[in-house]
């Protein structure tokens, strides 16, 4: 009698438990994610400044490592650049190393982090980072998002995120972001994330093991993956996106193709659902030799973007206007080539920032000791692209 | 820094089937249960002192393959028992239940998520109703078939979700990992396996 009635309150018991957690579950995973809108950032772009270009070099002179995966944020305090060092890519006890422009002089090189200091935050051993990417959270907060290589090779990569709260003075232990279900592996970052309204963002990446192809992340305010969203069809397409919003629910993405497809071509895809849904990318009239496009929102009708001008080697740099909807490109000039006397050498992996109105700023890598940095103006962008204009 | 829960959890698929492996060599050559307990204990070991690059083969496993999810970690277990017992659970109906929905779960999601399929399943974990009804579903046949093992994991995932108690944020890391997908579709094969054999032996027995 007594056991009759324990198993039937057990049954009971878990029925009701049960069915509580799974109404809860339905309750909670209904309309979980509330919809988004770009927050588009038109700047106002001045014509002022020099219509000669600023060159430096960020590394040391004697720099003997690896270094890569250059990138910029403006500070109160000038422009602070990220890039990873190592004995060779990939290597283990990679560093993050960040360095301060003072519109002059780029400051003694320091370590944000390193791989061991990242095992000890996150619990797991580390071999290797790269590909640094700061985003201005609020106005003394920077996140930076990097790739963490778990085990050997980019495609065991994760990303996650350190933040400073003190415009990169200090930061904060690194924490993972989950994002895939494959043992939260193996995707990637190299472009800006973007703002999206209700305080949250998004993080262009992309997808590398086996298949390769762009993703946007959706992160929560807290800085948690709150939705995924693949950019076109999954397979092999492509690398790197750099997204651009051009209103409140379209956007425009510049993908790095992939080295061994035919087509050595930008390829360019589109959102018109605020990133919901994007058009399978689709390649354009500009050559790409597999290197990334780093672009930014230029004024009301035009998108600024870095790239390799080549269909097969990263020989130059050059700086290209485009309509919003990538329909119309025209460059306007270079600002970096590689030293044709060096067959080994070239001008790699561009980011582009507008560091103030007017006034831009390019950091790129040559293989592989060396971080330059270009300072533009819109001087310099206007007066090429109307020569340019009137070349053609 | 993380949590000590957090560490030993990362730690658990690891620790599990280097027992699991261990023991079930104890099985293979006829070991004691004490015996294949010491064995699988020995492989934890051997793997925290073998170096592989710069750090200990365990250490280099825990990177690869982390935490298990609930009916991850279940499976997990009930695998290190079968190794130390000699104890199979492929006539259990729950377990073949239960395996069974893992390797379908799997097969759902894994080649969408990954981009071998151009539908990203692992989004539906994120936010919409198809995935919290299916779960429903799986729960209220456990429940009524008495799968108590299944319910159990199912409510511990569910509830992990439901508190953000795991690091993700997506329905589908509480209820099934890689690793439990690979363990579920070895059972599939195991049972099948056994099954032919049980009735090639049956076919050619001789009555007494």
């Amino acid at each position: 009698m007594i056991r009759y009635a324990t198993n039937t309150f057990a049954t009971w018991a878990i029925l009701c438990v049960s069915s509580v957690l799974a109404v809860l579950l339905i309750y909670r995973m209904a309309d979980r994610v509330a919809p988004w809108t770009f927050v588009v950032d038109v700047p106002q772009a001045p014509v002022r400044g020099d219509l000669k270009l600023q060159r430096e070099v960020i590394t040391p002179a004697n720099e003997p490592d690896f270094v890569h995966g250059a990138s910029l944020i403006e500070t109160p305090a000038g422009l602070l650049a990220f890039w990873y060092r190592a004995v060779y890519e990939g290597a283990n006890n990679a560093e993050l190393i960040s360095s301060r422009f003072d519109g002059q002089h780029w400051s003694p090189t320091t370590v944000v982090t390193n791989s061991k200091t990242v095992a000890r935050d996150v619990g797991l051993t580390v071999k290797s980072l790269a590909n640094p990417v700061p985003f201005r959270r609020s106005p003394n907060e920077i996140w930076l998002f990097f790739a963490a290589s778990r085990l050997s090779g980019w495609a065991t990569c994760e990303i996650m995120m350190m933040r400073s709260l003190d415009n990169g003075q200090t930061w904060g232990p690194a924490q993972r972001l989950y994002m895939s279900p494959v043992l939260n592996m193996s995707h990637l970052t190299k472009a800006m994330p973007i703002r999206l309204s209700g305080d949250r963002i998004a993080l262009p990446a992309y997808h590398e093991m086996i298949t390769k192809f762009p993703v946007m992340f959706i992160l929560d305010k807290g800085g948690r993956i709150i939705d995924r969203l693949r950019m076109g069809d999954g397979g092999k397409v492509g690398l790197q996106p750099s997204i651009i919003p051009t209103g409140p629910k379209t956007a425009i993405a510049f993908v790095r193709r992939l080295k061994h497809v035919s087509t050595h071509r930008i390829l360019i895809s589109h959102t018109s659902d605020a990133g919901r849904t994007w058009t399978a990318p689709k390649p354009t009239s500009f050559p790409n030799p597999g290197g990334p496009i780093s672009a930014i929102r230029y004024d009301d009708t035009r998108i600024l973007f870095a790239f390799n001008d080549d269909p097969d080697e990263e020989r130059n740099i050059k700086l290209a206007f485009s309509n919003l909807d990538g329909t119309n490109l025209r460059r306007i000039g270079t600002i970096a080539q590689m030293n044709s006397a060096d067959p080994d050498d070239a001008v790699a992996y561009p980011f582009l920032l507008e560091s103030e109105a007017g006034q831009f700023d390019v950091v790129f890598s040559r293989p592989r000791k060396v971080i330059d940095h270009v300072r533009i103006s819109s001087a310099w962008l206007e007066h090429n692209s109307e020569m340019s204009a009137a070349q053609k | 820094m993380i949590s000590a829960i957090d560490y030993v959890l990362d730690r658990s698929s690891s620790a599990l089937l280097l027992f699991a492996a261990g023991a079930a060599v104890g099985s293979i050559v006829r070991c004691r249960p004490a015996t294949r307990v010491v064995l699988g204990l020995a492989a934890i070991a051997i793997a925290a002192f073998v170096p592989i690059s710069i750090r200990s083969g365990f250490e280099w496993m825990v990177s690869a393959i982390e935490r298990p999810s609930a009916p991850g970690l279940l499976l997990l277990i009930a695998f290190a028992f079968t190794a130390v017992t000699g104890r199979g659970f492929d006539r259990s109906a729950e377990y073949r239940f239960g395996t069974g929905a893992l390797v379908v779960a799997g097969l759902i999601l894994y080649p969408g998520a990954t981009g071998i399929l151009n539908y990203d399943t692992y989004a539906l974990g994120y936010s919409g109703y198809l995935l919290p009804l299916a779960l429903a579903a799986l729960l209220a046949y456990a429940i009524y078939r008495r799968y108590l093992f299944i319910v159990a994991a199912l409510d511990i995932g569910i509830a992990g979700f439901l508190l953000s108690a795991g690091r993700s944020l997506n329905l589908w890391d509480y209820v099934i990992d890689p690793i439990a997908w690979f363990l579920a579709i070895g059972a599939w094969i195991a049972i099948v396996i056994l099954f032919l054999f049980r009735k090639a032996t049956a076919r050619f027995s001789v009555p007494a």
